[in-house]
Parts: C-alpha cells; structure tokens; sequence
C-alpha cells in the first residue's frame, strides 16, 4: 500500500534531484528544467498531503495554479535565455552576471 | 451705576481696539487691497491710513479708557470723599474660561479698579500722544507701516499686562510687552548693533521672567488662586507656609522667597540692578519707542506689579527692605553713570533707571500710592524729555552727541521750553509735578517705620536725597549742553538745524502741560489742594504708616523739602555754571585729576564687562562645550553621519552578497532551508512546572499537539524506579502525553531529566531542578 510518506519521499526525491541540478549545472536550460523538478516536487507534496486528508480541496487548487504560474514563469525564463543567447552566443548562467551589486 | 457689574464689556473693547489695529495695519488690509486691485493696495497702506488706524484704535481705547473711569469717578465722589468709606470702584469683565485643568481654574479676565485706571489712562494717553509724535518723526522711515503695526501691538500688551485681573493674565501682557519692545528696539534690525541690542534687551528681561514665573508657580501652588483677589483671601496659605530651604545653603521664608521671586522679575522689566544693563541699550530703537515703552510705559510695569501685590509685599518685611534698597542703590547708581554720558539718549535712559529706582524705593518702604504717583509724573515729564530729544535728534539730523550741540535754543524754541520745563520737574523744582512725587517719596523714606531693618529709613532716604541733587545736575548738564552756549557741531549743519513739525511739537506740549499741573492731583497734605489721588487709590493700596515720631510733623517735613529743594537748585546751578556756555574748563580739571574714576564712569562702571567676564563667557565656553562636543561630534558624526556610513556599509557588505550568479543565490537559498528546516524538525523542551502540594510536581510540555513522545527522569538518577515510584524510571520508557505528575518521597531539591523525541527519533534532553516542598509551598 502507497501511504503518505511514500508520496512525501518522492515529492522530496523530485525536490532535491532538483536543487542539485539547479546548483550543479550552468546551462541555462537545464537550471530552468531543475526549477521545474523542484516545483514538481512541492506540487507532490501538495496534492498527496490533500489526497490523504481529502476534507478540502486546497492542495488541488494550489497545485493547479502553481503550474499556470510555473508556465508562465517558463516562458518568462525561455524569453531570457533567447535574449541571453543572443547577446552572449550563449547560454551560460555565471556568464549572465551583469546585475551584480 | 452698578459698581461690581461682572460683565463690564467695555473693558474688553479698551484692550482689543490697539490689538485690532495691529491687525489691520499688520496685514489684513494690505490683503483686502490685493482682493481689491492693486490701486486700492496702495490706497489702504499709505500713510495717512496707517497712521489714522493706529490712533484711531489707541486714541479710541483712551477715550473708552476715560469715559469709563469719569463714571467711575462720579459715583465714587457720592459715595464718599472722605476716603475711608469710599467704595472702590470695581469693573470686571470675564472674557471666557481660559484654563480649567485639575485644581487650576483660570479665567482671561479684566479687571479695572482704582489701580488700574490709573495706569490705563497714563498707558492709552501717553500711547495715544507718542502715536500722533510718530507720524512726524517716522515720517521718512519706509517701514512706517511696520512700526505703527508693533506700536499697536505694544498698546494691547500692555493693557493685558494693566488689565489683567489674574498674573496669567498678567504674565501674557507682561511677554508680550518685552517681544514688542524687543522687536521696536530692533526695529532698523539691518544694523547689526541695533538688533544685538534688542536681543540683549529680550535675554535680560527672560532672567527676570524666570523670577517671575517660579513667584507665580509658588503662589499658585500655595494659595490655589492666581487672581488678586484670591490670593488676598488666601494669604495665609503663603504666610504660614514655613521656610524653604535653597540647596541647603540659605534657609528663607516662602513668603519672602515669592517676593524676591517676583522682584526679580520686576527688575528685569524695569531696569534695575541687576539686571538694568538693557535698558541703555535699548535706546537703540526709534525714539518714540523710547519715550513710550522705555521710559513711559513698559518699564514701570515692574512698580505696577509690585504695588498689585501690595499685600504679599507687605507681608515680608525683609522683601519690602531689599526692594526699597535696591531701588536706591539703582537710582543712585544709574544717576553717577549718568554723569558721564554725551548721547543724549543715553543720559536720558540712565535717568530712566533712576528714577525707576525711586520708585522701587517708594514701594520698597510701603508708599504704593507715591510710588503710582511718581510714576505717572515721570510717564509725564520723561516721555516729554525723550520726545523733546527726538526733536532735537530730528533737527540735528540724527546726531545724538550732546558734545556736538550748544546754542539749539534759538532754532527750536518750542522743543527747547517743552524740554526746559520737564528738565525742571524731574529735577524737582517747587510746584511742579516731579517735585510733589518725588519729594512725598523722600518724606515717606524718611518717614515710614521699618520694623526689621531701623536703619534702613536713614539709609535709603540719604541716598534718594543724594540722588535727587545728582538728578538736578545732570538734567542741567544734558540741557544747558544742548541748548545753551554756542553751537559746537559742523558749521554748515548749524544752517540746516531747524524747528520740528507740528505733529512733534504739540505732542511736547501737551506732555509739558502734564508735566506742569499733573502734580496738582496729588498734592502732599499741608496744600491747600485735597490728595485726590491718594483718596482716589487708598481703597487697593495698603500702606506702611508713618512713624509715630513724624506723623503731623509739618517742621521735619519742611525742613527736608527745603533741604531737596536747595538740592536741586543748587544742581542745576552747578549744571549752569560748568555747562552753561559749553564745558567749562573745570570740567577737563576734575576729570583729568581722576582719570581711573572717569573712565570707569564713563565706562558704565563695567557693569557689561563684568557679565560678560562671568557671565557671558563662561557660559559661551559652555554653549562652544555643547556645540562642539554634543552637536559636532554626537550628534553630526555619531548619529548623523554615523547613521549614513551604517547605511552604506551596510549597503556595501549586502552588495557583496549579490554577486549576479544564479547558483550561489540557490545555494544560499538552500542553506537558510536547512537552517530552517534543523529548528523545525528539533523537540521543543519548554515545560512547565505545577506544585500540586503534597510533594507532588505535575509536568506541562506546552506543545500539545506536536507529534512528540516524552520520556521523564524524575530524580535524574538515570536508573529504573522501584516500587510504586510509576513514573520516576529510566529513560527508555517513552509517553505521548504532554503532561505527566510526580510524587516525590519528601521535600528537596531533585533533579529532573526531561527527553523529548520526534517520531524520526530526533531527541534532545533537558535537565531541570525541582523544588519540592519547603517552606514556601502550602501542603
């Protein structure tokens, strides 16, 4: 039987393979599919903690419109990285220091 | 006619009308004239408009003024001439309740009674003459409209300060004289030692202030009533107040302590030691100003207070003693200076403190009516003296140095015999008004009782008799300088020297009129003449009596008034005869024999010097203390720029963190999670501890609903329990329930260990001490 800590295990799984990606790797692109891990894996959490307590529907809710922002978000963060690209031929991101204090 | 009507309106309108026309000519037309267009502006600020406003409103609150008190007057001779049972004529206007907080309640009240009419007529008509000299001297001034607005405002003051039936009253119009007269002595403020005098004038006059404000905290406090009336009636709670001791050095009786409070404040506002150093100064003003508020009005507002509270005066027999001797050290003082001084305004305002001093002294031994009486003479004859000075500075075109002078009597007739005629009534001379003032405050010097002080009498009338000669004789010299001899000044200006106009010589006049027959009220009694003025106050003023020995005693009085009045003679002769056809050559003789003696003379006595070696610099060292350490240094470095660097510092240290790399973001991101995440995850440890008496201890973790399991130690033996000791085991046995309950064996001191562990097995332990039992705990 799936229980809850099954879920959470996953949904911190998802979360961390995220943040390691994120920190590790400098590609553009590929941090931008590690933020998507890492949301997904909040998502899990969200739905699996309303699923096992189904008395509302708040995880649900908050989930689906977490994933209307994260694409937005998405497509905020695809915006920058063509512009990125087109500035520095490429898609590096400790290249794209400009605004530092 | 209804002496004690409550609600007297006119007295309202005498004191708002001055008020009113500051405000027109302040600022309220000049905006009805930008409403209106700009030819209508012109219109409604030109002089004669100015100048109708100003009199109009003074001259107005004189006639209301005299109206009013001829009623009083009337009906005050039905009642009764005989002064015993003559009913005092009593007008009371309670404008609104002013201050009701706690035990305080104020009204802004009025009051007009014999005391104050007196001084509302001499204010309001002094004022009302000085108004119409101002439109011929100011006539050139291009802030003519400026003046006539502080003029006003100076009038309204002073009516609060006369009207007032209670000291807060008082006190506004007391302020608000010294603003408006440091505002006239500054009047040409762009000349900076003009306008460091009207400073000095308004710093000076704030010590006294002080003075004044603790007498009117202590009589408030004291008595609960700050209205004449009320302190009268409660003047017990002043006298039998005991002494207060003053930073343990001197120990002074509260009574005598409010009135030296209070004097202060009097000598602050009426120029006298210590605190006279203003006043000479102040003649930096325009002169009318100087005549009005330096030597008329304002500057007896100190008498006038201290004859108000004639009563609590008179209560103290060491107050009484010190005003009396510090107005004849003042009078005497300021008359030796006068000696000395070639400004002719300078003499003038010395002559001012002088008589300023008589006047401390006439109240100092308890002759309140003389002391009002002189002081309205001397509003008389030294407004006329300081407007015929203003003549002649008019004519001389703003030359005031006595030196330059000489022979002025043929170009200005009417200035010389208006000025001729008060030089020889503040000198004293018989029948003339000074000469009953001034001679009735020396009889009763002589005569009055001085129970604590016998040898005060002798002392102080020496000295007024000393002063009255010197009085004589440099009024003569001042006068027989500018007007007699040859003229000493540039020859080409002797042509230009001419006669003032007739808005400044009939104000002179009609002062020299005053100064000639103002006596005739007030006549001492072997006169032919009653002493109206004396009947006219007796029902406000208490009095010192005379002296057994010198009551009736026509020989002893003659006797001294001989004595001053060969005095005066005999100054005024000396004044001729060493100034009369300019100095003679004696003069030069005597001041060059003493040289250290005339300069010192000459030099003010040094008194400036002297406080500004005590007082002033060492309190300028402080202010540079201040400035340096607590502004420069505290506040502008440490707080100010101190602030600022922390701020950008601060900005700079956070900026270094924000280093344009995603990844370390993330990382700090990440970090602060765990940070987190550790508190979140560790056993909260607080309990709380329940004596349930009969050794029993209950235990409370607050965090009821935390998935937490307990395990307790309740001795801290670390070791299983025996027997039916249920809780006190070893740590391994394991509970959800928050709370547990011990009974301990007996009273003591134990040991408790506490565990506390997450469902992940995450446990911290806590030891804590358990007082059980004991003395302090109900069984």
């Amino acid at each position: 039987m799936i229980t809850l800590s099954h879920c959470l295990v996953l949904s911190a799984v998802l979360f961390f393979t995220g943040m390691t990606g994120f920190l590790l790797r400098r590609n553009m692109l590929v941090s931008l599919m590690c933020i998507e891990l890492m949301m997904n894996g909040a998502f899990v959490a969200l739905v699996s903690y309303n699923r096992f307590n189904p008395l509302t529907q708040d995880g649900q809710v908050m989930t689906l419109i977490g994933i209307v922002i994260a694409a937005a978000e998405a497509a905020v963060g695809l915006a920058i990285a063509v512009n990125l690209y087109k500035f520095t031929g490429e898609v590096r991101t400790d290249r794209a220091s400009e605004m530092k204090g | 006619m209804n002496y004690t009507a409550d609600t007297f309106w006119p007295l309202a309108i005498i004191l708002a009308l001055p008020l009113v026309g500051a405000i027109l000519n302040g600022f309220l037309l000049d905006w009805i004239g930008m409403v209106l267009g700009e030819r209508a502006r012109k219109a409604l600020t030109s002089r004669p408009v100015v100048h109708g406003v100003a009199i109009a409103a003074v001259g107005v609150s004189f006639l209301i003024a005299a109206l009013s008190i001829f009623g009083a007057l009337m009906a005050f001779a039905k009642t009764g001439h005989h002064g015993e049972h003559a009913e005092a004529p009593f007008f009371v206007m309670t404008m609104w309740k002013w201050i009701q907080v706690g035990g305080v309640d104020l009204d802004a009240k009025l009051l007009l009674d014999p005391l104050s009419s007196v001084m509302i007529l001499v204010v309001t008509g002094v004022s009302s003459i000085i108004h119409i000299y101002s439109t011929g001297y100011m006539a050139h001034d291009p802030a003519y409209r400026r003046f006539f607005t502080y003029l006003n405002l100076f009038v309204f003051f002073m009516n609060c300060l006369v009207l007032g039936d209670n000291l807060a009253v008082m006190f506004v119009g007391w302020e608000g004289v010294g603003l408006c007269s440091y505002l006239l002595i500054g009047f040409w403020y762009d000349d900076r030692a003009k306008a460091l005098a009207g400073k000095k004038a308004f710093i000076t006059n704030r010590v006294g202030d002080f003075g004044f404000i603790l007498g009117m905290f202590l009589i408030g406090t004291l008595t609960g009533h700050l209205d004449f009336a009320g302190i009268k009636e409660n003047l017990g709670a002043l006298t039998g107040a005991g002494e207060i001791s003053i930073l343990g050095i001197v120990s002074i009786s509260t009574i005598t302590l409010t009135c030296l409070l209070l004097f202060l404040g009097a000598t602050g506002k009426s120029a006298q030691i210590p605190l006279f150093v203003w006043l000479p100064d102040a003649m930096a003003g325009p002169t009318p100003v100087s005549a009005l508020i330096h030597a008329a009005t304002m500057v007896t507002a100190g008498v006038y207070m201290v004859a108000r509270l004639n009563f609590l005066f008179l209560a103290s027999p060491p107050a009484m003693t010190v005003v009396a001797i510090v107005g004849a050290v003042t009078a005497i003082t300021a008359a030796l200076i006068g000696f000395a001084q070639n400004d002719i305004k300078k003499v003038l305002a010395y002559s001012t403190v002088s008589q300023l001093g008589y006047m401390f002294l006439a109240v100092g031994v308890g002759a309140y009516t003389v002391a009002i009486f002189h002081l309205m003479t001397h509003a008389f004859f030294k407004a006329c003296l300081f407007l015929g000075s203003g003549s002649v500075i008019h004519g001389m075109h703003a030359r005031q140095d006595i030196r330059e002078m000489g022979g002025l009597r043929k170009k200005m007739p009417h200035t010389h015999w208006t000025f001729a005629v008060s030089v020889a009534a503040i000198s004293g001379l018989p029948l003339l008004s000074g000469f009953f003032s001034k001679d009735e405050i020396l009889w009763r010097a002589f005569a009055n009782g001085n129970d604590y002080a016998p040898w005060a009498p002798n002392l102080v009338y020496t000295v007024g008799l000393i002063t009255a000669a010197m009085t004589a004789f440099y009024m003569g010299r001042v006068y027989f300088m500018t007007f007699w001899g040859k003229f000493r000044g540039p020859a080409e200006l002797w042509d230009k020297v001419h006669e003032s106009p007739y808005s400044m010589t009939v104000p002179l006049m009609v002062l020299a009129g005053l100064a000639v027959v103002g006596g005739y009220i007030g006549t001492p009694a072997w006169f032919p003449l009653p002493n109206w003025f004396e009947h006219w106050l007796h029902p406000v003023l208490s009095e010192v009596h005379v002296r057994e020995a010198m009551h009736h005693n026509l020989t002893m009085e003659f006797g001294l008034m001989g004595a001053s009045i060969a005095l005066a003679f005999c100054g005024l002769f000396l004044g001729y005869y060493l100034y009369g056809n300019g100095p003679h050559p004696l003069v030069g003789k005597v001041t060059g024999a003493v040289p250290w003696l005339y300069k010192w003379v000459a030099g003010k006595l040094w008194v400036d010097e002297l406080y500004g070696l005590f007082i002033y610099r060492p309190l300028g060292w402080f202010a540079a203390l201040c400035h340096r350490v607590g502004d420069r240094f505290l506040i502008d470095k440490i707080m100010v720029e101190g602030s600022g660097w922390l701020a950008s510092s601060g900005g700079w240290m956070a900026s270094k963190l924000h280093g344009g790399r995603v990844q370390r973001y993330v990382g700090a991101m990440a970090l602060g999670m765990a940070v987190i995440l550790y508190f979140v995850a560790t056993p909260r440890t607080e309990v709380e501890i329940e004596h349930q008496g009969n050794n029993t201890v209950r235990f409370v973790a607050p965090y009821k609903d935390a998935p937490y399991s307990y395990s307790w130690d309740f001795d801290g033996d670390s070791l299983e329990a025996k027997g039916d000791e249920r809780w006190a085991r070893y740590e391994q046995v394991w509970t959800t329930s928050s709370s547990v309950q011990h009974r301990y064996p007996g009273p003591g001191t134990y040991q408790v260990v506490m565990r506390v562990r997450t469902p992940w097995k995450f446990e911290r332990k806590r030891v804590i001490e358990v007082q059980v039992g004991g003395p302090g705990e109900e069984d």
